[in-house]
């Protein structure tokens, strides 16, 4: 119908498929991040560090390349488990930034004018509302951690040949794993600080404080009870515990030397323990209506 | 034909306090009217239709669709217009109801199409490309409605949509509200307080108090029957009056000194009365046409309620 017949006219078209139709809270979701150029810009930049990755790959492969460059004996770059262990630190410390900056907007905005009755009264449950928002973070977070590492992974594998693919083919499951946990992390902890706090730079203030003041806690409690059951608080130490053992990277090691605080189960618990936290302050708020009991 | 809304022993709790309690009825009206005092339950109805609050007994049903079992089917058959502000500040009005339209399961071009007819149908169409944030308290609510109507809705429930119009705004709205019942393609349900509202677009009012139904009425029917509705002040002897006017054929209710009420049938003139109270020698004094306003169909169930509660 032309927009000049100014007469009501029910819609008697088809409509898509109900069960993916959470996804259309992440295309939104997606175009509200993207609307800042400031945040496109960022994007674009947290790809140098992977162009750079790549570059080095590449390098550490290219004869030719090296002489020009008056490189002599091995190459300098070792490409191994330490490697994507260092870009993925680097990456994920990237898309946290990144999310940190614009994604508590993704559920604040809804809930600053009470648009929520209007989302959840069609047929979108709150677990699909979720979903939807959680995917645009997963979405970006991918885009700048375990995707550019799986080419990584797969550009070193095609230029050194069959032996190293099948020896370091554990990796892969490490890479999506370990971002899959730090993707979990920041989306939840993200939507809820989202959920509870209007004002984007609360929200985002709070994710901040989350990440640094936990560790801050952890250390001080450390120092007063003379333990190191603090670290349990600081969740950023847990994940790097997890991570060290998921690169099989050993205790032995610089590296492996700072995680020996406390066992590898109670990291698990700790960010299990995030992740629940998260989706209870989330349950709790994510509501069409407040009921006020009496 | 299946009742638009029907209401089966429906009860909501919140905590230890019953909000609505057993409401039992139907309703077939193309456009009903929720009315009551603030705080009667008006919308929570509202929110436990749409599936917002579970019933804690009982249940209700639309278009003959149980709303626990049919709860998401039932939702994308219906839009709703709450209350209170509710936009998403920083799209623009087109985007707003696209986007709304889309989650209710319209394709996204087609969404863009139905966001651009409802917002001209609304009379938003100049302003479409303005962020919603930015609209005035009228075009904000007139956004809502055009979410509300966007994807084609089989029934839209509107929760007192003059809210805070300007007379000019508020014409406006009954004025659209009107033309989309009478456009037959949807049933409307509007929540409000203002009895003026309901009177100018409803055919048939639920009315709640408390949490109880006071009264549910075909307001269709109460304006035919009532068509010749006549209020007497007479002087003299009124009973023989009445029960002349009686065997006459009309319906006659006696409230004291000399006042009654007469329902005069179809066939029968005014001059006939004159003409018996002249054989009866009694003087009619005064005689007007009235028939039974909303007002008086809600005052008259507000304290039928009020009594059975004093009652009780």
């Amino acid at each position: 119908m032309a927009v000049y017949k100014r007469s009501y006219k029910p819609y008697e078209g088809a409509t898509t498929s109900e069960r993916w139709r959470f996804l259309v809270l992440t295309r939104y979701g997606f175009s509200g991040l993207f609307d800042s150029r400031i945040f496109t810009g960022a994007f674009v930049l947290s790809f140098v560090p992977f162009l750079i990755a790549f570059a080095t790959i590449y390098l550490a492969h290219n004869a030719t390349i090296r002489a020009m460059l008056q490189m002599r004996g091995p190459s300098p770059f070792e490409v191994n488990n330490y490697f994507f262990l260092a870009f993925l630190g680097v990456q994920s410390w990237v898309s946290f930034l990144l999310i940190t900056w614009q994604g508590p907007q993704l559920i604040a905005a809804d809930l600053a004018n009470n648009a929520l009755p209007l989302i959840l009264g069609r047929p979108i449950s709150r677990t699909e509302y979720v979903l939807g928002k959680f995917l645009v973070i997963a979405t970006l977070v991918s885009v700048a951690t375990w995707i550019p590492g799986l080419i990584l992974f797969f550009l070193q594998a095609g230029l050194e040949g069959h032996g190293w693919f099948w020896s370091h083919l554990w990796l892969v499951g490490s890479i999506l794993l370990a971002c899959w946990m730090w993707i979990a992390i920041v989306g939840l902890v993200t939507l809820s600080a989202s959920a509870w706090l209007k004002w984007r730079v609360a929200a985002s203030a709070v994710m901040l404080a989350f990440f640094f003041v936990g560790p801050a806690f952890g250390a001080a409690l450390n120092a007063i009870l003379g333990t190191n059951w603090g670290h349990v608080f600081d969740v950023l130490y847990s994940v790097k515990l997890i991570w060290v053992g998921l690169f099989r990277v050993p205790l032995s090691t610089a590296v492996g030397m700072q995680m020996l605080g406390i066992p590898l189960w109670a990291a698990w618990c700790s960010v299990a323990g995030t992740c629940g936290a998260s989706l209870l302050l989330l349950n709790r708020r994510l509501k069409a209506r407040e009921v006020v009991r009496g | 034909m299946a009742p638009v809304i029907e209401l089966d022993g429906l009860e909501v709790r919140f905590g230890t306090r019953s909000v609505l309690k057993q409401l039992k009825g139907e309703l077939h009206g193309r456009c009903i009217g929720l009315l009551g005092p603030n705080g009667s339950g008006k919308s929570t109805l509202l929110n436990t239709l749409l599936g917002f609050y579970p019933p804690a007994q009982g249940t209700a049903r639309i278009f003959g669709k149980d709303i626990g079992q049919h709860s998401r089917e039932l939702r994308a058959l219906i839009g709703y217009m709450p209350e209170s502000d509710a936009f998403i500040s920083n799209l623009t009005g087109v985007r707003f109801v696209r986007y709304m339209a889309e989650l209710s399961g319209l394709p996204s071009n087609h969404a863009l199409e139905r966001a651009h007819e409802s917002l001209f149908y609304v009379g938003l169409g100049e302003v479409r490309y303005r962020k919603v944030g930015t609209y005035s308290l009228g075009m904000k609510q007139l956004a809502k409605l055009a979410q509300a109507i966007a994807h084609g809705p089989k029934l839209v429930f509107l929760d007192e949509p003059t809210n805070g119009l300007d007379p000019p705004a508020r014409n406006r709205m009954i004025q659209l509200i009107r033309e989309i019942r009478d456009a037959g393609n949807m049933h409307v349900v509007i929540s409000s307080h203002l009895l003026r509202d309901v009177d100018e677009c409803c055919d048939e009012v639920i009315i709640l108090r408390d949490g109880h139904i006071a009264g549910i009425c075909n307001l269709e029917e109460e304006r035919r029957s009532n068509r010749k509705f006549l209020e007497l002040e007479t002087h003299g002897e009124d009973n023989s009056f009445a029960d002349a006017v009686q065997q006459l054929g009309c319906e006659c209710a006696l409230f004291g000194k000399g006042r009654m009420k007469v329902v005069l049938p179809e066939s029968i003139e005014i001059r006939e009365l004159y003409q018996i109270a002249a054989r009866q020698e009694v003087q009619i004094r005064r005689m007007n046409y009235r028939r039974d306003s909303l007002e008086d169909i809600f005052l008259k169930a507000m304290e039928e309620v009020g009594a059975r509660n004093g009652s009780l």
